[in-house]
Parts: structure tokens; sequence; C-alpha cells
């Protein structure tokens, strides 16, 4: 059996690879595939050439592109998930043509599906824990202040603060263990210092996939979600797009190259320091920030196409407040910053080269060539603290990807290797605990400081290698989709292998049932794993993820439940309690150029600097890998889809009910201990002993609800609307203060003394209803759209958290709870009423 | 086709089902745990002997100052320090009798009648004790016990803890709070 089966593997793989049917097309046009009784575009579905035997797929508006020999009469057959085959014949006249294809128009006949038709290559995306969102969905989204990579804050596990800082948990992981992509290459960051912009233009943008859990092996460093962003790929002629906002513009240009290639270049700048001027203080600078987007594509050969990427984004700000006493609680800023100046500034920039060639039609080669970089810039003070860094890291590589049918229709592969070299540089200096078990630093204090400077020096260069296999095996409705990733990280010294898998079978009645689970490794953040200033042993964290679903699909509309339990393991925590017994100097010993002079300073004639010392002994290292944590949770997914373009209505609602939990599992120092004076061994002993219990994660929210509504008018009006309810983060109850203990520039500072129960703690739940109206004037060069949005339609006063102010001691006003912005304060006689938040906008499209 | 796809399937079953995931990092010791189970073995606990101990040397370094009568300076100190009475004839067993159990002992400003009274582990009265002992020892190793430098040498056990001017002893009181045992 094996003799005959590896028999067959080659002789498919032979005559595919280099015998089989690749004729030179000269004709490329669109099929649109729909069905006209549901009007709903039929995506993801086969479309054959009888007469050429290639097999094409619609995309997720309905549309194939279809490469044939010449103009003229062709037979097209499509697999229709529920109507079976249905085959048409039609006339092709002439090149980029769109021809409508009804799936149950008068004429159609059936057919059996014939042998030896081949397939083109084609990414088959994994069902489950994955929501696609469409651009024309998301773009008008309301409350979104028309930025689409926001429209996925409204998905199944997704949870987002209201007005948060671009800051996504998917079920239940931290906001930095998520990954972003724009065309499989990362991006460092996907919002400005102002989040209300994003780093990509809006219209570039084709679809947003966000994979929550269980995803498969081609995708790494991440135990949180993916998210994948996916750019337009066709441009027909000279065309831009332009949005004007009271805080900044952005702009997108693009146009043909030759046959089938084009060109495409967007960019945003802010203005928002220059509009505000007027109500901005002189000794601080709002963020001020742009960005820039190119991508072009060359059609190479009629199989090969040559990409071009570039990605960036920069952005700043600067704050400082002065020491000038008004002795005004309510005027004066709280105490621990009087004084502070904070000078911020982060870029990053990625590159990339990718080749694609279809060869033959059952393999498709992907080859990608990356350079990412991202810079954080920080110089800043805070009474004795200061804080002046610099920090470069990013990597460069390089992607091969290699999609195959191995057998027809039952067995697909997709297999990779990534290649990099990874990069981290830090300079400066960094204000460190001299005890970081000292429960109340004082901050102030320039006599006897509680904090040190030491200057931090790494340049680090070290292989990230990955590897990944995901098989698709199919048959009848059943689909098993197993995979490994192996993923080697020089700077942990590690060498992980990750199975992951999923298992679906599909009911004739288009009911899907499906499960999966796999492990996950993400590398440790670079300030957390340097070898100057945190802790070079380190290790990557750690994920387990399993989820199982039922999705079933009914003309336009699609249901979806699907529950998940995920596992967090050797998570990088603040660890005040761990310490080497010695390490390498290496900010100094980076720093030596001069061996001879080095033995001349530092061996004959040694420095009692302990920044001179080549070996530092018993030093902290802050960070440590004993953290852990579990999340679990159902989601349900109600969305009804409208094809693009198309009046009517559409919508979805999510909802996700989850809990997640962590621990830190560092020592916590009971009253006894407090009141106890130890030996520095003694206390090293009794923080091992681990007294801590689970609790819910900063981020926890039992009940998220989405409930958008979008209704397209007609070409002129569009309507949407969003509600949502979620419960609010928990929070641990502040029970006193610590008497005033220190102060700064003459302002006594309390510092909260909080309830020994974490998080146990919510206030009130959040809802708000967002309303946008959009008015399109259509020109014959484009169109113009003016859009308004109402949010907080009912101008509730909706919880943000609690604050505390450390201008005054612990009483019933302090802590107190506060709101978000989303209303507004009128008068009306003489009383005050809450608004809602007005916004405004306008775009042009040419 | 069925039966060609059945064997794929078992045999991607059986290394999905073998999934192993090795970590080179997973076999290292936890240098951390390590050296505090490490400590916690090698601690002496004999406050006693250690306080006989750093007394020893105390009284040796005040007898070459100045005799008994310095001898008895220096107990008259540690009484009224650390609220005590040491019966006679007062020497280190007497001393020692009454001194680790001071609540006021080694810090004379530590008041158990304050609200920031903080106890001392039995440990950290032997570490005190025995920084004690390297500071007498050191001085009279250093000449220092002599009936002309004797004053000084009695000023500085007035101080507390943290506030003897000695390099020797402050480094020791580092070690024992702040720094604790390197093991190599």
């Amino acid at each position: 059996m094996k003799n005959i089966i590896k028999k067959n593997i080659f002789l498919i793989l032979t005559v595919s690879s280099f015998f089989s049917v690749n004729p030179l097309f000269a004709l490329d046009f669109k099929l649109h595939v729909v069905d006209p009784k549901s009007s709903r575009n039929v995506s993801e579905i086969p479309v054959i050439v009888l007469e050429t035997k290639e097999k094409f797929f619609t995309n997720q508006d309905g549309i194939a592109k279809i490469s044939i020999p010449d103009k003229g009469f062709y037979t097209f057959r499509i697999i229709h998930p529920e109507k079976g085959v249905i085959q048409s014949r039609l006339k092709i006249e002439y090149e980029n043509q769109e021809i409508t294809f009804h799936t149950s128009r008068p004429g159609t006949q059936d057919a059996s599906p014939e042998d030896g038709i081949v397939v083109t290559g084609k990414k088959d995306k994994t069902k489950l824990s994955r929501y696609q969102v469409r651009l024309d969905e998301i773009k008008r989204l309301p409350g979104s202040f028309g930025e689409a990579l926001r429209g996925i804050e409204s998905l199944p596990g997704v949870n987002a603060p209201p007005f948060g800082f671009g800051d996504l948990t998917i079920r239940g992981a931290k906001e930095n263990a998520n990954y972003y992509m724009i065309d499989e290459l990362p991006i460092a960051f996907p919002f400005h210092l102002l989040p209300l912009d994003a780093v990509i233009h809006n219209d570039l943008i084709s679809t947003i996939d966000i994979y929550t859990g269980a995803y498969p092996a081609n995708y790494g460093n991440a135990t949180g979600g993916i998210i994948a962003i996916e750019t337009i790929d066709d441009v027909k002629k000279f065309g831009g797009h332009t949005t004007f906002s009271l805080w900044s513009t952005k702009a997108m240009f693009n146009g043909p190259i030759g046959k089938g290639g084009y060109w495409i270049g967007a960019g945003k700048v802010s203005y928002l320091h220059l509009t505000f001027k007027p109500y901005i203080p002189d000794d601080i600078l709002p963020p001020v920030y742009y960005d820039g987007q190119f991508k072009s594509k060359f059609k190479l050969t009629k199989n090969q196409d040559l990409y071009l990427y570039a990605f960036g984004a920069k952005g700043y700000f600067y704050a400082s407040v002065k020491k000038d006493p008004t002795w005004d609680p309510t005027t004066e800023l709280d105490p621990i910053v009087i004084g502070a100046k904070i000078s911020y500034n982060k870029a990053f920039h990625t590159e990339g080269i990718r080749h694609i060639w279809n060869i033959g039609s059952r393999v498709k080669n992907k080859i990608t060539l990356i350079n990412t970089e991202t810079v954080e810039e920080l110089d800043g003070s805070l009474g004795a603290l200061k804080a002046n860094r610099t920090s470069i890291t990013g990597y460069y590589g390089i992607r091969e990807e290699l999609f195959w049918e191995v057998m027809k229709d039952h067995i697909f592969l997709d297999i990779g290797a990534e290649n990099r070299i990874f990069k981290y540089d830090l300079k400066g200096d960094l204000p460190v605990l001299i005890d970081p078990n000292d429960p109340s630093p004082n901050p102030y204090d320039t006599q006897n400081p509680d904090f040190e400077n030491i200057p931090a020096e790494d340049s680090v260069r070290a292989a990230y290698n990955s590897g990944w296999v995901v098989a698709t095996l199919r048959a009848g409705g059943f689909e098993f989709k197993p995979g490994y990733r192996l993923d080697h990280f020089a700077m942990t010294d590690q060498t992980v292998l990750d199975p992951r898998g999923t298992v679906s079978y599909k009911f004739p009645t288009n009911t899907l049932i499906i499960a999966g689970a796999g492990v996950y490794h993400r590398i440790p953040e670079m300030f957390q794993i340097s070898p100057t200033s945190g802790n070079s042993d380190l290790r990557m964290e750690r994920a387990e993820h399993y989820g199982l679903g039922v999705e079933q699909t009914h003309g336009k509309w699609t249901f979806k439940v699907e529950a998940f339990r995920h596992y967090f393991t050797e998570v990088v925590v603040e660890d005040p309690y761990i310490r080497t017994p010695y390490q390498f100097n290496h900010a100094y010993m980076n720093r030596v150029s001069d061996p001879a002079k080095f033995i001349e300073t530092e061996i004959l004639n040694p420095s009692a600097d302990r920044n001179r010392d080549p070996v530092l002994f018993n030093q902290p290292l802050y960070y440590s890998n004993d953290g852990t944590g579990f999340s679990e949770g159902y989601e349900i997914y109600i969305k009804k889809e409208n094809p693009p373009g198309k009046n009517g209505w559409y919508g979805w609602i999510s909802y996700t009910w989850s809990k997640a939990v962590g621990n830190s599992h560092q020592h916590i120092i009971t009253e006894e201990e407090k009141n106890a004076v130890y030996t520095a061994d003694e206390r090293r002993a009794i923080n091992q002993y681990d007294n801590t219990k689970d609790y819910y994660m900063d981020y926890d929210r039992t009940h998220v609800l989405n409930i958008v509504f979008g209704y397209k008018l007609n070409r002129n009006w569009q309507f949407g609307s969003r509600w949502k309810y979620m419960t609010s983060r928990p929070y641990t109850e502040i029970i006193g203060d610590d008497g005033g203990k220190y102060s700064n520039n003459g302002r006594k500072i309390y510092l909260p003394e909080y309830s020994p129960g974490v998080n146990y703690h919510r206030l009130r739940p959040y809802h708000r209803l967002d309303v946008r109206v959009d008015r399109f004037i259509h020109y014959t060069w484009g169109y113009g759209s003016i859009f308004f949005e109402a949010l907080n339609l009912y101008a509730r006063k909706n919880p943000a958290g609690i604050v505390w102010s450390n201008a005054r001691p612990f009483s019933t006003t302090n802590p107190q709870e506060i709101y978000d912005f989303s209303y507004l304060m009128a008068s009306a006689g003489k009383k005050n009423i809450r608004i809602p938040l007005f916004n405004f906008g306008m775009e042009v499209k040419f | 086709m069925k039966t060609k796809t059945i064997p794929f399937i078992l045999t991607l079953l059986i290394l999905s089902g073998n999934s192993c995931a090795f970590d080179s990092k997973g076999n290292e010791k936890d240098k951390e745990e390590q050296q505090a189970m490490f400590l916690t073995l090698i601690k002496p606990s004999d406050l006693n002997g250690t306080c006989i101990t750093a007394q020893d040397a105390a009284l040796s370094c005040m007898n070459s100052a100045g005799g008994a009568v310095v001898a008895a300076q220096y107990v008259t100190i540690l009484e009224t320090g650390y609220k005590i009475s040491i019966p006679a004839p007062q020497g280190s067993s007497e001393i020692c009798g009454v001194l680790p159990a001071s609540p006021y002992y080694p810090d004379p400003t530590n008041n158990p009648n304050s609200l920031d009274y903080k106890t001392y582990s039995e440990q950290s009265k032997i570490c005190s004790l025995n920084c004690e002992k390297i500071y007498w020892t050191t001085i009279n190793t250093e000449g220092n016990c002599t009936g002309s430098n004797y004053p000084a040498v009695l000023a500085d056990q007035t101080h507390s803890l943290y506030m003897a001017n000695h390099s020797v002893y402050k480094s020791c009181i580092k070690n024992c709070f702040v720094t604790g045992t390197v093991i190599p």
C-alpha cells in the first residue's frame, strides 16, 4: 500500500509540477458569481473553465479572476455548496470584462465533475475562531472615528476599552500577546499615539481576519490572537481617496503599471497640535504623527508576480509640568507629576519584497524578503528618577512558503520557513529600584535615594528561525488540518515544537462542527530580556488553545457558536525577588573597545564604581517566567451580510462570556512580615513561598455584547448604529493611605493602600448606543461623502474606572469614580444637561 | 481514492498524537531556588553562642582599653540602650542571658510602644551579633582598644544598628540585611 501511495504522490507531483497543462494565457476577466434569489455573492467556491481545464476560486466578494487564452465562448462550471454543479456557457469579449454568473438562472444544467481538472494553489483559511470583516462593513461603523481597524473590536472574543489605545485583549491573553500583520508583514503597532488614527489607510485594506484561537502553524510569535490585514490587490485606473478631520488628513493614490500591475501610495499627517493650539499649554506638545504605505505589483509573467512593500509610522509628544506652586489642589495637577518631564518618540518601518509563482496549477510558491525595525526613544524625569534610553528592535530575514495540492481535492500542504536575524540595541540610563522588595519606594528622595540609575547598553544579534507544515486532509464533509511549528530563538536559547490542528465535519445542511487545539510560543519583550537591564535567562511565553464550535450558514446569514479554554504558562511578570549571584556587567563590557586600556584601568587599577565592575554580584533581574493564567468562555455570532454596493441592511450580533484569570506567583508580603525585620537570606527564602491566589486579570470582562446594524437606503444615504454592552473591568479596592510619607516640591503625596483582595470589585456595567449617517454625493469623477455620528446617544454616564488623587488623603471622595468622555455638558437654563458626543468628517474619492 | 487517503490520515494522526515539545532550557537549574534552599540548610541557629562570642570580643576590647572600669561602662551602656538589667558578675553569659531577649535589641531606637515597631527575627539578631563580634575584633586588631581610644570605642556602641560608622561594621550589616549571602 505504501508503495502505491508513494508512487501515486510522485506521479501527481511530477505531472502536476512539470507536465500539467499550463498554456500561456492572454486575456483576464472577472466572473462575478451571484445567487439571484438572495442577491448574495457566492464566495470561496471553485469555478472551472472546461476548455482550459483550469480551476479558479471566487473571493470574498464572489469574484473569480480568470485567465483564458483568447476571447470567445467558454463553458464555466461552478460547484455550489448547496446547489451542486452549475454550468453555463458565456462569451468573453474583452480584457478585464466583468460578467455576472447567476447560480440559478434559467438554462443552467447540472453536470457531473470531470476528472483531470487541475487546481490553482489557494491558501485555505481555518474556520475555527476566525472572523473576517470586509472594509465596507466596518469602515462606516459608528463610534470608530472612521478607522476600519477599530471594527474588529466588535467581534466575538475581542475585548477593548471603549476609548482605548488600540490595545486589544483576545480571549483573555495580554494586550501584547497579539500579532499584527499587513499582507503577512509585521507592523509594530496598529495605532498612533493618538489612537483615533490607525497606521494604515482605510482604503488600502481589503479584509481583516482576526484569529482568536487555535490558529494554524503558519502563524507564530503570539499567544493571544492574530490580526491579519489583507490589502487590495487590484487597481484598474488612476484614482485616489482623501479624508479630512479636525486632527488629521489622510490620502491614498493608486494607478496601474503595465498589464496586471499597479502601485498604491498612502499616507497620513496629523495637525492636532495646530488646530487645537489655543487650548494646549505651552509646555505640552500633543501627539504629532504621520505614516506612509507603499505597495506595488509587477506582473512578471502569467504565473509570476513581484510585490514591493514599504510601511512606516512615526509619532512623538512632549510634556512638562512646571514646579510653580499655586497651592490650590483644585487647579494644580497631581503632586506626583509636579516638575516631571517626558519626551517620547516611537516609530517603525517595514519593507518587503515578495515573489509569488504559480508553478503549474497545483503548486504555489511565495518567497518574501523582510526588513523591519521599531525605534523607541524616551527621555524623562520624575522627582529623583531620570530615564533616557533609545531602543531599536527588529529583524531582517527571508520567508519561504509553498502551497501544494498533493492529491486533488483531498490533500493540501502548506510548508514554510522563516529565517531571521533578530536585532536589539539599547542605549541609555534606566532608573531601577535599589531594593526591588521595597514596598513603598520614594522617588523624590535625593539624599537617600531608593532608586539608582544604571547604564544600559545592549547590542544583540540573534538567530530567530521558524519552520512549519500544515496539512489539509479532506474527504466528504470531513476535514483534518494537523500542523507543526518549530521555532528557535537564540536569545532564549530555546527550540520549541508546537503541534496544532483542527478537525471538522460539514453536514449536507451546511452545518459545520469544528474543534481545534494548539501550542503557541511568544518571545519576551526586549526590555525584559535585556542582558543589562532585564533577565537574559527568560524563556518564551507559552499558551495552549482549545476550541470547539458549530457554524450554520443559510443564504446571507451566518450563525456561529464557539467555546474555548486557553492556558498561559511561562508568562513574563515583574519579579521583585529574582536575583542572580553574579553576572557580567554587559553595559560596561560592551563599551570596552581597547583591551589593553581595560586591563590597565580596571584590572591593575580597579575602580570602586559599580558601573565599571566587569562582574556584578547579587544583581536583581526584575523579570521572571513565573506567571500563569487561563481564560475560558463562549461566543455567539449572528451575522447578516449585504453584498458590496447593494442596498439593504446588514449587521451582526456578537456576544462573549469569558473569564480571564492570572497569577504572577510573586510572594505577597504579609502583615506579620511587614512588622518584622529579617535578614536578606531569610527574606529570600520567605519570598520563595508562593502565598498567592489567582485573580481576575485587569482587562477581564464577563459579558461583552455588540449589536451592529447598518442600512444602505440608496446610493446617497447610509445609516449605521452600534450598541455596546460590557461588564466593567475589575479593580482592587483602596482602603486607606500611607499618611503622606513623601512630598514633592513641598506638596505632600498620599499613596493609596490597597485591599489584599486583588481585582475583587467592579463598577457598574458600561453601555452606549452610537449612530452614524453618511450622505454620498456622486460625481462623474467619483464621490464625496459627509458623515455625522452621535456617540452615546442616550448620554449615559459610563464608568471608566476609579481615580486616586495623591494630593489628598483617603476619604469618601478620594478615590472616586470617573466617567468616559462620550458625552458633553450643555446648559439648559439653570441646569446642566448631558448630551451625546458629536463627530463629523468628510471624504473624497476620485 | 478513500483507501489511499486513510493511511495518510492515520499516519498524521499518529504523528500528531506523538507530539513532543522539547525545551532546551527546561533542564537548567533555577539558581534562585537553589540558593534559597541551600541557605536554609547552612544557616547557624545558635543565638546564645553567637552572642557570647560577640560579648567576649567586646569585653576583651574594653579590658584592653581600661580594664574593669571600662567594661562596667560598656555594660551600663547596654543596660541603658536596650533597657535591660544585667545580673552580676556581668560577664558574657549574663549579658547574653538578657540582651537578645530585649525588645529593643539590636536597634535601641526601635520602641515597642511605637506603631512603627518591628520585631527582629532570631537570624537577624544572630547576624547583628556576628557583625558586632567582627567589629570588636577588627578594632582590637587595628589597635584601637587602647586607653586613649576607649571613649570613642564606647561612643560607637551607643550608635544604633545602622549608625555605626565603622566601615567593616557597616559592610557586615549591609550583607546581613541587603545583600545576603552570595554563593559563587
